[in-house]
C-alpha cells in the first residue's frame, strides 16, 4: 500500500515542464508540474517494479517520449514525410494525419531481397548532440523513453506493402526469420546509442499485430516469427537496465500471452478496439498495462470518464495511463483533477 | 481424391505454386472449365467463413486468393467467350480524403474470387468518381466503398448518396473500421460488411446471386 497521505499543497505548481524536439512530429502539449511527495522517476520505477507507487504512473506527465531527429525514422514519418531508415519513402496526408507509405511501391517484391537492402549505419547518426539537447533541457526529472519506430511486421510492411508483407509470413516464414534476426541486431545498436547518448529507462518499440476487430496473424505466427527476436530485444534492454514496452495498437487480446512470453514489460495498447476490463482482468497480473484515453467534451462527463478509467486501470498490478484533452477551456483543472484520482487510487490500492 | 477436390484443398491452404499445375491436370482429365471455377469459388466462402471466425487470418486469406488467381489464369483462355457464371461488374474504392488500402484490397481479392469481375479506383476517391466508373464500365452490379478513419466517415456517406443519387437502384456495400451496420443504415447503404471474409456473402446476398 503507499505510505504517503495525500496533501492539498502537492496540488501547488512549480512552472511547466520543459521539452526538446518534438513528440512524433507534434509539438509536445504544455504540462505543468506539480508538488507530489516523491519524484516522478522514483515513483515510476516502483510501478515498473512491481512495487507499490504513490500515484498511477501518468506517461503524459511523468514521462517523456523521446522521438529523435537524428533517426531518420522520425522526420520520414512524421506530418511532412520523407525518407525512412531503409530509404522508404513515406508521404504527407492531407487530412492533418501522419504520413504513411506510400502506396503500391513496395521497396521489396520478394521477401527474399532483404539481403540487397542498403543498412542503416546507426553509429553515423547525430546522437551525441541530440542526446545532449535533451539531457540539458529535460535532465532526470521524469522517466525518458526512447521510442523505435517500426519494430518487426510493421518494418516488414513498410518495406513490402501490406499485403505482401502478410503473405510473406507464411510463404516465406525462413527467409522472415532471416530478416527479423537482422533487424534485432539493429535494433539492439539503436538501443546501445538511446542509453549512451539519452540514458533512457524505457525502450517503446511500434508493432501492431492487429486491426480495430481482430489480430492480423495467428498467435503461432507470433510465436514462431516474433517471440524469438523480441525475447532477444527485450533481454538486451533488461541486461542495461532498461524496461521494455511494447506498443502494439489494435485488438490483439489474443496475442498478449505472447509479449507475457517474450518478457515484454509493458504494453501500450489500444483501449478502443478492446474491452478493457476484460483486458486487465485477463493480463493485469502479469504484464504492465499502458492506455491512454480521450477526454470527453462534456465537463460533467470528463470527470465520470476520468474516475472510471483511473477505477479499472487500478486493478493491474503495473498500470500506467494518460489523458489527452483537446477542448481548450474548462471548468475544471484536469491537470489537477488526474493528479489527484491517481493519487486516490494509489492510495486505496492493497498490493 | 478427385483432382477437383484436390484444387479445392490447394486453394483453401493456399498453395499458390502448385494450383496451376492441378487446374492444369484436371482439365486434362475432362473436367469442365466451369466446374473448377465453381470449386474455387466455394473454396474461397469456406475461407472467408473461416477469416469471420478467426479460425484463419489475413496471411493465410491472401495466399488462398493468390492461389486461386493462379489457377483462374490457366482456366481464362480456356473460358474466354464461354458464358460463364460471372456475377457482375463491382466497382470499389477508399472515399475521399483516406488513403487506407489494406481493407479495400482484402475485399477486392475476396470479391473477385467470389466471380465479381472487380474495378479498383484506389484510394482517395471522390464521390463523384463512383458515378463515372459506373458510367464508363458494363454491366455494373455493385459498388463497395471503404473509409478506415472515423475522419472520413462523412465522405463515406456522401459517396453512398452521390451513388444512389445519380443510380438509385444501385447497389452499395460499405465497410471499414468505423463503420457499422447502424451508420450503413443511416447513410443510406444496402449491405455492411464487418470483415473482408463475409465481404463476398454478402455483396452475393445484396445482387441475389
Amino acid at each position: 500500500m503507499a505510505k504517503i497521505n495525500f496533501d492539498e499543497k502537492e496540488l501547488q505548481g512549480q512552472g511547466m515542464y520543459a521539452f526538446e524536439g518534438t513528440w512524433y512530429g507534434a509539438p509536445y502539449g504544455p504540462i505543468e508540474q506539480l508538488s507530489p511527495p516523491i519524484s516522478p522517476v522514483e515513483n515510476f520505477k516502483s510501478c515498473l517494479a512491481g512495487e507499490a507507487y504513490e500515484w498511477m504512473p501518468d506517461c503524459s506527465c511523468d514521462l517523456v517520449d523521446i522521438t529523435p531527429h537524428c533517426i531518420p525514422d522520425v522526420d520520414a514519418s512524421d506530418y511532412e514525410g520523407g525518407i525512412d531508415t531503409f530509404g522508404v519513402k513515406w508521404v504527407a496526408l492531407e487530412n492533418g494525419l501522419p504520413a504513411m507509405v506510400e502506396p503500391g511501391k513496395p521497396v521489396l517484391k520478394d521477401i527474399s531481397d532483404w539481403k540487397n537492402l542498403a543498412w542503416p549505419d546507426v553509429a553515423s547518426w547525430d546522437w551525441e548532440a541530440c542526446g545532449k539537447r535533451y539531457q540539458e533541457k529535460i535532465g532526470d526529472g521524469r522517466i525518458k523513453r526512447g521510442i523505435m519506430l517500426s519494430s518487426y511486421f510493421e518494418r516488414l510492411i513498410s518495406l513490402m506493402d501490406f499485403e505482401g508483407a502478410a503473405m510473406a509470413l507464411v510463404e516465406d516464414p525462413e527467409e522472415v526469420e532471416e530478416f527479423f534476426d537482422k533487424l534485432t541486431d539493429y535494433h539492439l545498436e539503436v538501443v546501445n546509442h538511446y542509453k549512451k547518448y539519452f540514458d533512457v529507462d524505457v525502450i517503446m518499440a511500434h508493432d501492431d499485430w492487429a486491426a480495430q476487430r481482430s489480430p492480423f496473424f495467428s498467435i503461432n505466427t507470433v510465436r514462431t516469427l516474433l517471440v524469438p527476436q523480441y525475447k532477444r530485444f527485450v533481454q538486451h534492454c533488461h541486461d542495461l537496465g532498461i524496461y521494455f514496452t511494447l506498443h502494439s495498437c489494435g485488438n490483439g487480446k489474443i496475442l498478449a500471452p505472447t509479449m507475457i512470453e517474450a518478457g515484454v514489460d509493458f504494453w501500450q495498447l489500444q483501449e478502443n478496439a478492446m474491452d478493457l476490463e476484460e483486458v486487465v482482468s485477463l493480463y493485469g497480473d502479469t504484464i504492465g498495462l499502458e492506455s491512454y484515453f480521450e477526454v470527453p467534451a462534456d465537463d460533467t462527463e470528463a470527470k465520470a470518464f476520468i474516475i472510471n478509467k483511473i477505477q479499472i486501470m487500478s486493478k493491474a498490478k503495473k498500470p500506467m495511463i494518460s489523458f489527452f484533452d483537446l477542448q481548450e477551456s474548462r471548468s475544471f483543472d484536469v491537470r489537477r483533477f488526474v493528479y489527484e484520482q491517481q493519487r486516490k487510487a494509489a492510495l486505496a490500492k492493497t498490493n | 481424391m478427385s483432382s477437383i477436390e484436390e484444387i479445392k484443398v490447394l486453394v483453401e491452404t493456399g498453395k499458390s505454386k502448385k494450383v496451376a499445375a492441378a487446374v492444369q491436370e484436371a482439365l486434362n482429365d475432362g473436367e469442365k472449365a466451369q466446374d473448377i471455377l465453381d470449386a474455387m469459388i466455394a473454396s474461397m466462402g469456406v475461407v472467408g467463413d473461416k477469416f469471420s471466425s478467426a479460425e484463419i487470418f489475413v496471411p493465410e486469406m491472401l495466399i488462398a486468393a493468390k492461389s486461386m488467381s493462379k489457377g483462374v489464369e490457366v482456366l481464362k483462355p480456356i473460358m474466354a467467350g464461354e458464358n460463364s457464371n460471372f456475377l457482375g461488374t463491382c466497382i470499389m474504392g477508399t472515399v475521399a480524403g483516406d488513403l487506407h488500402d489494406i481493407g479495400k484490397n482484402l475485399v477486392v481479392m475476396m470479391l473477385e474470387s467470389a466471380g465479381f469481375d472487380m474495378v479498383d479506383l484506389g484510394v482517395d476517391v471522390p464521390a463523384e468518381k463512383f458515378v463515372e466508373a459506373i458510367k464508363e464500365n458494363d454491366n455494373v452490379v455493385l459498388v463497395a466503398c471503404s473509409g478506415l478513419l472515423t475522419t472520413t466517415m462523412p465522405a463515406l456517406k456522401e459517396a453512398v448518396q452521390t451513388i444512389k443519387t445519380a443510380y438509385p437502384e444501385m447497389k452499395v456495400i460499405v465497410g471499414g473500421a468505423p463503420v457499422t451496420q447502424e451508420y450503413a443504415n443511416e447513410i443510406g447503404a444496402d449491405g455492411y460488411a464487418p470483415d473482408a471474409g463475409s465481404s463476398a456473402s454478402k455483396a452475393k446476398e445484396l445482387i441475389g446471386a
